[in-house]
């Protein structure tokens, strides 16, 4: 199974109901539980969803084309909103660093900082 | 009762199809309509830029703040804490779907992202333990896990349970109260920074304020909640004649576990939604397009700006179609937590008022009729759902059941224009705005809405913020005046 793979499958494991047990999980990603826990209670509503449009997590070549843009203006797009994406995508607690790993994270690519 | 009856999706999608041919070039106004689509407001409020501070920005974009200081505590004592140390303003967020201000503070916000999942269980009472901050969209699953299920919810399933407590948050039923009325009881960290256990037997006043406060007394940490066995439901989506629908109304409601209809602005046609417990045998037909509001406002745009006739030839595209349309209507269903909520990917603002439920048909006809009248450039359905009466000081629907009304606006206009010739009309029939969307009532004016607890809910809020600790601007105006 690859990374993708992996967090794909630990994201639909998430979503159908162990989220209490967040606190012991760290994704090999390089997410911190706290950031899996960011993770589950907002960006898997939205990017696990086929008919929303938004890249799903794991879907590398999507998250390749989103990321053509490059890190820093996918970034701005998730703070300030971005078509259907809401603002700071449902994430209050997100600083900087937690949406760089988040968008890390879901892309399943080791280097989203250059386009 | 009309016979023509079709699916949401292709009834909007035929309509679409209309407008094939016909050019929505001419948005500007020529003695007609004022077409939707020429965005008017910005994607954010603020521009952010990589390295400088995140804002806060609620989900419909028209309220931000740049607190100086987020905490996300993880446990009661977290929560405390942070109330005991933080310097200035301090307001708790959860998913941020309130379209009014009662999030934004220059000084301390607490994020509640992180106080999430379930605590404890009852199985036999079916009663569960959550902490504050858990989304809808996980506390669905999680009671399912456990074999227990919210006796209702809203349309959407993106908000913390906290929040929707705090705001008194609801969906449609005549025989459900709002979520508030499901609360057993709290754990609250108080605006000092005391932890206190409050339920209709410990602390009773101070659960009552907590039960709708708008965040004003503290910030609940954890809400124990009366639910239901897990149950299936099935949902039936339909079109109709608007005023078919309404004369039989009292009787939709009381045949159905709940029921719903949609207003179509300039169309004698409206969008009900009739669920119940799900039956052997139901099966899902078609599916839900959280893109077909994008496609009406295309219609919409595509003919309502010829100067004239541009009102009628919308009524008159959509209403064609629908005579040609075979009778199906689209349905849902599955687990209770999966048919209640849609999806929402079109940005909107929301006003929505409470009315007396016997007004409620008064009350929409003549917004509809001002639409018109008027000639608002409004295409997005108005939201009309019922709410069992309630006790709670300030709720909504304190001491009468009620027809909340909601108007949308697309999150790309402008909203007040259209807004401020509706909301008048919710007055003249004793509306209650919804804490957590658009309204303009100050203090004074929602006092005389709620001549039975204002006092009681104030002198508990006082006792527990003297110092107004938990008022931002917008609080302050809603509670002081």
């Amino acid at each position: 199974m690859n990374s993708s793979t992996a967090l794909r499958s630990l994201a639909q494991v998430l979503t159908i109901g162990i989220v209490a047990s967040l606190a012991s999980v760290t994704l090999a990603q390089g997410l911190t539980a706290r950031q899996t826990t960011l993770m589950v209670n907002n960006c898997v509503q939205c990017h696990t969803k086929p008919i929303l449009g938004a890249p799903l997590i794991g879907d590398q070549k999507a998250w390749k084309e989103v990321l053509k843009k490059g890190e820093d203006t996918v970034l701005r797009n998730v703070v300030q909103g971005f078509g259907s994406m809401p603002p700071l995508g449902y994430c209050s607690t997100c600083d900087e660093a937690d949406f760089r790993a988040l968008i890390q994270a879901m892309s399943g690519l080791t280097n989203t900082a250059t386009p | 009762m009309s016979t023509h009856k079709n699916t949401r999706r292709d009834f909007l999608r035929k309509s679409a199809t209309l407008t094939a041919g016909v050019t929505a070039a001419g948005l500007t106004t020529v003695g007609g309509l004022t077409g939707c689509s020429a965005a008017q407001e910005p994607q954010s409020p603020v521009v952010f830029e990589p390295g400088k501070p995140v804002p806060w920005i609620n989900w419909a974009g028209n309220e931000y703040c740049y607190p100086s200081q987020r905490l996300a505590p993880t446990n009661d004592e977290q929560v405390a804490d942070a109330l005991k140390q933080a310097q200035g303003v301090v307001r708790a967020v959860g998913s941020s779907h309130s379209f009014s201000p009662v999030v934004p503070t220059d000084d301390t916000l607490v994020t509640t992202d992180l106080l999430s999942g379930l605590v404890s269980h009852d199985s036999e009472l079916n009663q569960a333990e959550v902490w504050a901050g858990t989304r809808l969209h996980d506390l669905g699953l999680i009671l399912g896990g456990i074999g227990q299920a919210l006796p209702n919810m809203p349309d959407m399933d993106y908000p913390s349970i906290g929040g929707c407590i705090a705001n008194s948050v609801h969906a449609t039923g005549t025989q459900f109260g709002s979520m508030s009325t499901y609360v057993l009881g709290m754990t609250l960290a108080t605006p000092s920074g005391d932890i206190i256990e409050c339920s209709a037997d410990k602390n009773p006043d101070i659960f009552q304020a907590a039960r709708t406060s708008v965040g004003s007394v503290g910030i609940a940490s954890r809400i124990k909640l009366q639910n239901h066995p897990s149950f299936n439901l099935t949902e039936v989506n339909g079109v109709e004649k608007a005023e078919e629908v309404l004369d039989d109304l009292d009787n939709r409601f009381a045949q159905h576990r709940h029921f719903e209809m949609y207003f179509l602005p300039y169309s004698d046609w409206s969008l009900t939604v009739a669920t119940d417990e799900a039956k052997p045998g139901d099966k899902n037909v078609g599916e839900d397009d959280p893109h077909a509001v994008n496609i009406l406002r295309k219609v919409f745009d595509a003919v309502t700006w010829i100067p004239g006739v541009g009102e009628d030839i919308y009524q008159r595209l959509i209403e064609m179609e629908l005579k040609k349309s075979a009778a199906i209507n689209t349905v849902r269903t599955g687990p209770s937590y999966q048919v209640f909520p849609h999806d929402r990917i079109v940005r909107f603002r929301e006003m929505e008022y409470t009315v007396p439920a016997e007004a409620g048909p008064a009350c929409i006809r003549e917004i509809m009729q001002t639409i018109r009248k008027k000639k608002l450039p409004v295409c997005f359905p108005l939201e009309y759902r019922h709410v069992k009466a309630d006790d709670i000081w300030l709720s909504m629907f304190e001491g009468r059941a009620g027809a909340s009304i909601s108007v949308h606006q697309f999150g790309d206009i402008d909203y007040k224009s259209v807004f401020a010739e509706i909301e008048p009309i919710f007055w003249k029939y004793e509306g209650r705005p919804h804490w957590g969307k658009i309204h303009t009532l100050d203090a004074k004016r929602l006092k005389a809405l709620y001549p039975r607890h204002w006092q009681d809910f104030h002198e508990v809020r006082r006792s527990l913020d003297p110092s107004g600790k938990m008022l931002n601007q917008h609080l302050k105006h809603i509670f002081l005046g």
